[in-house]
């Protein structure tokens, strides 16, 4: 019986030193594909790409069926601007910012989650995951012609 | 995940193997003790762990008081705590205090012991209201070196608790023992903008079950004379 005793004391310990993995797979760019059906991709020529609070430009003169764009980190909203094909298009975001502490040595990082578009000039889109994931394939999907 | 949780409960059912077995060797036939009866007297005691944490283990300071009371084999039993951690981060700094307490029973299996040594089982509601910082950097591409600061203030979390141990007269009142905890469903209502890393009186809520204990010390103050 002491064997057994020995032996759940240790199991007790091996419960208490488990540590969380160091992984972060949070990000704050949001995966847009472009499709002409549910299976077909659509290649666009962007002229530019605007990103509400940067200066900077993305996917200039650059042809995609599939676009990474960061939003904003101190906010909880970005409006996303397309300028492509001779069109115009804006898409505003929103989401939900959570912070979360892993461990002492692996720190603190921010979650993004509850993806939500309540305004876009896009007719059709679809939203297939509301948490920015660093291995999430798609969080949004716009169809065009 | 599951072999954590296969883990836990091979652990748990081997403690409870190991307390059945036990009281069954002290031969424990009769039933002096197994009705609820008028109690004989109120222990009250602290946590030599946790003072010990405060003294040498700089990020976390706190202390706990422990009582109990006697019905026959069952002892009511409550805690209240304190329990503030100040850490430093990789990338920032994590400050949070709190005061927690937990209410519920063990149940003796040492039943015809006459000094009243326990072996016991058991289980609590624990509660907890505590106050959470946090403050960070992390640098975020094309925004530069992103810093912030959350508050999670009056935050409120409640879980439960498996309990195990001893309790052993060392000397007239004195009593030393220990318990172990098996903490399990935490629940936290508090800011949204933030999830809470530590709740004071259960530990890190990354985990689905957390284990504690407890190196504990009592003084019983008699509530009516033992025969």
């Amino acid at each position: 019986m002491r064997f057994v005793q020995v032996i759940a004391f240790f199991l007790l310990l091996a419960g208490c030193l488990n540590e969380p993995d160091c992984i972060i797979t949070s990000t704050n760019l949001v995966k847009i594909n472009f499709k002409k059906d549910s299976k077909t991709p659509r290649e666009i020529t962007f002229t530019k790409i605007n990103v509400s609070g940067l200066e900077k430009d993305f996917y200039v003169e650059q042809k995609a069926t599939a676009v990474q764009l960061p939003v904003d980190p101190e906010s909880i909203e970005s409006t996303f601007t397309f300028y492509f094909e001779g069109r115009t298009e804006t898409m505003h975001l929103t989401y939900v910012k959570e912070s979360e502490v892993i461990s002492v040595n692996c720190g603190a990082y921010t979650n993004y989650s509850g993806l939500a578009i309540p305004e876009t000039t896009f007719e059709l889109f679809n939203i297939t995951n509301r948490k920015l994931l660093l291995n999430a394939t798609s969080n949004i999907e716009v169809f065009i012609e | 995940m599951q072999q954590a949780i296969l883990k836990y409960l091979l652990s748990s059912v081997l403690l409870l193997v190991t307390l059945s077995t036990y009281a069954q060797e002290e031969g424990v036939t009769a039933d002096s003790l197994r009705k609820i009866r008028k109690p004989t007297g109120l222990r009250i005691g602290t946590d030599l762990i946790a003072l010990g944490k405060t003294i040498f283990d700089n990020p976390l300071t706190g202390w706990e008081l422990n009582a109990d009371m006697d019905f026959g084999r069952y002892y009511l039993a409550v805690d209240y705590g304190s329990w503030s951690r100040k850490d430093s981060l990789r990338n920032g700094y994590y400050d949070s205090d709190g005061r927690y307490w937990r209410l519920g029973v063990d149940i003796n299996f040492l039943t015809s012991d006459p000094d009243k040594n326990m072996v016991f089982i058991g289980f609590r509601y624990g509660h907890s209201s505590f106050d959470e910082y946090l403050t960070y950097d992390t640098p975020v591409d094309d925004f530069g070196n992103i810093q912030t600061d959350i508050a999670n203030s009056n935050a409120k979390a409640g879980w439960v608790e498996m309990t195990t141990g001893l309790r052993v007269k060392i000397w007239k009142p004195i009593w030393m023992g220990y318990t172990g905890r098996m903490k399990l469903f935490p629940v936290v209502k508090g800011s949204d903008e933030i999830k809470t890393y530590e709740i004071p009186g259960y530990g890190k809520t990354s985990k689905a079950v957390y284990w504690g204990f407890n190196y504990q010390i009592f003084y019983m103050i008699p509530l009516k004379k033992q025969k």
